[in-house]
């Protein structure tokens, strides 16, 4: 068991959130997020939803955020990228492995696989 | 289009202010990238900069909200710290908390009013596709046979319906109820989509005449009459002009007519056509039937306007008496056609109380922004030890909204009561006036103007407060104050006083409307009038009843008439009245004129008070036949080009001879247009009597002799309206009554406010100068100088409001000119009195502290 503060109990849309940040890995700022959420998921998610949430986990210390160069089809605006802490990377799995727990036995009637 | 939009400089600044200014360029880079984006797909966006801006809204939106999250999870102290703070000064934060206080309360109870008369919708499905159907008349009635025509031929209409008031009356042991009623077509429930909660509605077999008569019930009468008795339907109810059988009883909440100033009506019939008027054997237009429809989905009103005008070929044709040239049908949206004249002087009302907040919120940010300035120290220190200016700012907004939520919690309680008075205060018989209370409705907009008069006054003084680093604010406290902070002062005192002003205007115009609506000449004496009647079934004559009517104690006079109604009953409680159209046998080149007939006594006139300004008063015993008087406006319409004194018309086949001409009388209170009246010596088949008495005191002092004195001609538990003439008086000119009163006492309150905020910038002003007081009294000033530099200091202040205030008064009022009674909006006396008055009271309010500058104590000062 790694030692420190537990985790954060992430929400499902932040759980999303994170692992959005993840999978876009250097490509991670708000508007690819909200982008690979829709695509993937097919839910959708407003910019502004998918901002409160970036900046609510980097207030509890899951993300990091920085601003990347100026591109010209932003008017000349730099991007802000998230990347994950490690501790994110602990919510994350802690968040999966209740999913895991509780759905254990029900995979017929839930008809997962 | 190429390269990236510029979005709104306001919402980028707004941006800024609330996140860094890296993210808010993040922000706006990800909204430019998404629209390029949107292009590149091969989207089309019609408005691309209204949609790159909506973009960013969200995110000013979304940004907020974790501010506030932040502020919540984070920052609790700083609540603690807004408290503490307020704490500190209690005189200021009083001060402050009483005047919101009195804004939050004025504004809930007058919200609520609003809100509950016209505001909500109509307890109707499907409301919006409802319309009142009338000609262009100024009476919005028609006539059976038009009904049917539209009926049957206008396929514009999904439904029509026809209906007339009328009153039930259930007698009792000792006296009898006075159920108000309407006498409709079956057809009605059906367009107002409305079904019954116990029973079932008429259907149109119950229109025939013949029918077991049947009602239908409201839900009040069925609970209050009836106890909510189950068993009601089936049953047959004793009323005095019959028994009829309970069919129905109609849900809670469920009235109609819902007019706002009328009676709320509790019972339904069915409306049989009279005989007499059904087209195949009626020999003229009668109209006075109240139509209502619902538009077919995808029907416009223009046409059904056109359709109803072929549908009516028929009629026109075999009555062409009741057509004029330029009548036409008139489709109006119901909604409008009964909340219009009441909404326009409601939201009046409305508007006047956000004045008086606006007074209120100037008020309170000057008292803030004074405070602030005596608490430089504080804030400095703070910033000193690493409050940044964010920080400095929620601090002092906290303190704000705290002040404005606490005021709106205490105008809540205050308002409980004054929603008791406010009901009591409105005109009598305004509709739905019974359900004004504070609700959901009325708490979410207490919650936004809490929140929004919270801002309002708080973020000027936050922002210059958080303005000047902590090294300039520590140097200031020891010095007097900034020019930004006198600046915004100055502004903050103007624009209160121009609000005070634009309020007292409007209430001067008011007021002063009011007054003459009072005084207003209406061609009859009104007070200690009393009209009673119709009866029916006297024993004895009228003159009978007018013998012991005249020997009852207080009776000054009295007299008997029939065939109308004595002057603004009608118009105030409803009835009917006798109305033909005469015109000269011998001009038939003039138009013929709509004219109200009255059959009266001789001493008729006397009693009313009405002059006879021409001739004299006819013989009502000898030349019941042959004699005849008009009032001034009919003798004018019929006879413009001769005196109508001894001329001839022709009423009803006979040949009369005009005896005199009398005053013409508002039938319809003031405002109205006097209507040609006709008056005929009273005959003994001339219809129902009805009496008019003047008593020589108070008449609500008689009106139980007068009943009891009538009653004894009549049967027994037979119900007869005594009705006060003051009575219709206050009732047509209620509406006018309740503005005035309203806008007095917005007009005060803002007074006060505002005399308070000039007293307590001058204070302040005074006390933060007090070094330069004594400076200039040590190099030789008087007191009498420093005092007049003062007022004048305070005089130039309210002039500037009042340059600003009054012409947006000047322009504001020319919309409200329409309720206005003979006071024109452009009339100069209202302004020259406000000028006055505002001055007056602005100089007396600065005169206390300006003394006060003129004692300063020089040695103990420049020590200091």
């Amino acid at each position: 068991m790694a030692l420190g503060p537990p985790a954060p109990v992430l929400s499902e849309f932040e759980l999303l959130v994170v692992l959005a940040v993840l999978s876009l890995d250097a490509g991670a700022y708000p508007l690819a997020i909200a982008d690979a959420i829709q695509r993937r998921t097919g839910r959708k998610a407003s910019r502004g939803a998918v901002l409160i949430t970036l900046e609510r986990l980097e207030d509890q210390g899951l993300l990091t955020s920085f601003y990347g160069d100026p591109t010209p089809v932003r008017g000349g605006r730099a991007k802000r990228f998230f990347r994950p802490k490690p501790v994110a990377m602990t919510a994350v799995r802690e968040s999966l492995g209740r999913i895991e727990t509780m759905t254990a036995g029900l995979e017929a009637r839930l008809k997962l696989r | 289009m190429s390269g990236p939009l510029t979005p709104s400089r306001l919402v980028v600044w707004l941006l800024y202010r609330i996140t860094s200014r890296d993210t808010a360029d993040a922000l706006v880079g990800d909204a430019a990238e998404a629209l390029h984006a949107r292009r590149d797909s091969g989207m089309a966006l019609w408005w691309p900069r209204l949609w790159i801006n909506g973009r960013l809204v969200a995110d000013l939106a979304a940004g907020l909200w974790t501010l506030t999250a932040r502020v919540a999870a984070g920052e609790r102290h700083v609540l603690r710290d807004a408290w503490r703070s307020l704490r500190w000064t209690p005189g200021t934060s009083l001060f402050a908390l009483a005047i919101l206080a009195v804004g939050m309360t004025g504004a809930i109870v007058t919200f609520s009013v609003v809100d509950a008369v016209i505001l909500r919708p109509f307890p109707f499905g499907s409301s919006q596709d409802l319309v009142r159907v009338s000609g262009n008349t100024a009476n919005p009635i028609v006539a059976a046979m038009e009904f049917a025509a539209w009926r049957d031929h206008v396929p514009a209409f999904d439904g029509l319906a026809a209906y007339r008031a009328s009153a039930e009356v259930l007698p009792t042991a000792s006296s009898a109820i006075l159920i108000p009623s309407v006498r409709t077509t079956a057809s009605l429930f059906a367009v107002l989509r409305a079904r019954p909660v116990l029973g079932h509605v008429f259907s149109a077999d119950d229109e025939q005449l013949g029918r077991d008569p049947v009602i239908v019930i409201s839900y009040a009468l069925w609970q209050h009459l009836f106890n909510g008795d189950v068993a009601i339907i089936g049953r047959r109810v004793p009323f005095k002009a019959g028994p009829a059988t309970v069919i129905g009883v109609m849900p809670s909440g469920f009235t109609f007519p819902v007019v706002p100033t009328q009676e709320t009506v509790q019972a339904w019939t069915p409306y049989i056509v009279p005989a007499n008027e059904r087209p195949e054997v009626a020999n003229g237009i009668n109209r006075y039937l109240s139509v209502i429809g619902r538009l077919r989905p995808g029907a416009t009103r223009e046409q059904a306007g056109s359709q109803m005008v072929a549908s009516l070929t028929e009629v026109r044709r075999a009555f062409t008496f009741g057509y004029d040239k330029d009548w036409r049908p008139m489709v109006v949206p119901l909604d409008e056609a009964w909340f219009g004249p009441v909404r326009q002087w409601m939201l009046l009302v409305l508007w006047a109380v956000v004045v008086v907040m606006a007074i209120a919120c100037a008020n309170v940010a000057n008292l803030l922004l004074i405070r602030s300035t005596a608490r430089v120290r504080e804030l400095g220190v703070r910033a000193a030890l690493g409050a940044g200016r964010g920080q400095l700012m929620a601090a002092l907004l906290t303190e704000s909204l705290l002040l404005s939520g606490t005021a709106a919690t205490l105008g809540l309680t205050a308002s409980v009561f004054g929603v008791r008075v406010a009901r009591a205060a409105l005109p009598a018989g305004i509709l739905r006036s019974s359900t004004i209370a504070i609700d959901l409705r009325v708490l979410m907009a207490v919650l936004a103007a809490a929140f929004l008069t919270g801002v309002g006054f708080g973020m000027v003084p936050a922002w210059q407060a958080s303005r000047t680093d902590a090294a300039a604010l520590l140097k200031e406290a020891a010095s007097t104050m900034t020019a930004g902070r006198g600046r915004w002062r100055t502004i903050f005192l103007v624009s209160e006083v121009a609000f005070v002003g634009v309020l007292l205007v409007a209430t001067t115009l008011f007021v002063s409307s009011f007054v003459r609506v009072v005084r207003a000449d209406l061609g009859f004496g009104r007070q200690n009038l009393v009209a009673i009647g119709p009866v029916s079934g006297l024993r004895g004559s009228a003159s009978d009843v007018v013998r012991a009517l005249r020997q009852t104690a207080g009776i000054q006079s009295a007299a008997v008439f029939s065939g109308g109604s004595a002057p603004l009953i009608m118009a105030a409680f409803g009835g009917g009245g006798a109305g033909s159209r005469i015109g000269r046998p011998d001009r038939p080149d003039l138009p013929f004129v709509d004219v109200a007939f009255l059959r009266i006594s001789r001493d008729y006139f006397g009693t009313a008070a009405i002059p006879i300004v021409r001739g004299r008063a006819f013989d009502d015993v000898g030349a019941a036949e042959t004699e005849i008087m008009l009032d001034d406006t009919a003798a004018r319409a019929l006879f413009p080009d001769r005196d109508a004194v001894g001329a001839t018309l022709t009423i009803a086949k006979k040949p009369r001879t005009v005896t005199g001409i009398t005053a013409s009388v508002r039938l319809a209170g003031p405002g109205s247009t006097p209507e040609p009246q006709v008056y005929l010596p009273l005959t003994p088949t001339g219809g129902a009597p009805q009496f008019l008495v003047r008593t020589s005191f108070p008449a609500p002092r008689v009106v139980s002799a007068l009943t009891t004195t009538v009653t004894q001609f009549l049967p027994p538990r037979t119900h007869v309206d005594v009705l006060l003439v003051d009575d219709a008086f206050r009732r047509l000119t209620a509406d006018r009554r309740f503005n005035a009163g309203v806008l007095g006492i917005f007009g005060l309150v803002a007074v006060f406010i505002g005399a308070a905020g000039i007293y307590s910038v001058m204070a302040s002003v005074v006390a933060q100068r007090q070094r330069e007081f004594a400076v200039r009294l040590a190099l030789g000033a008087t007191a009498t100088r420093l005092r007049r530099a003062l007022l004048a200091e305070a005089g130039r202040h309210v002039l500037a409001g009042l340059a600003i205030g009054l012409p947006i008064a000047w322009w504001i009022s020319r919309m409200f000119a329409a309720l206005l009674f003979e006071v024109k909006p452009t009339d100069a006396s209202p302004y020259v009195i406000v000028v006055g008055l505002v001055t007056v009271v602005g100089l007396a309010a600065a005169l206390l502290p300006a003394r006060r500058a003129g004692r300063v104590d020089l040695l103990a000062t420049l020590k200091a």
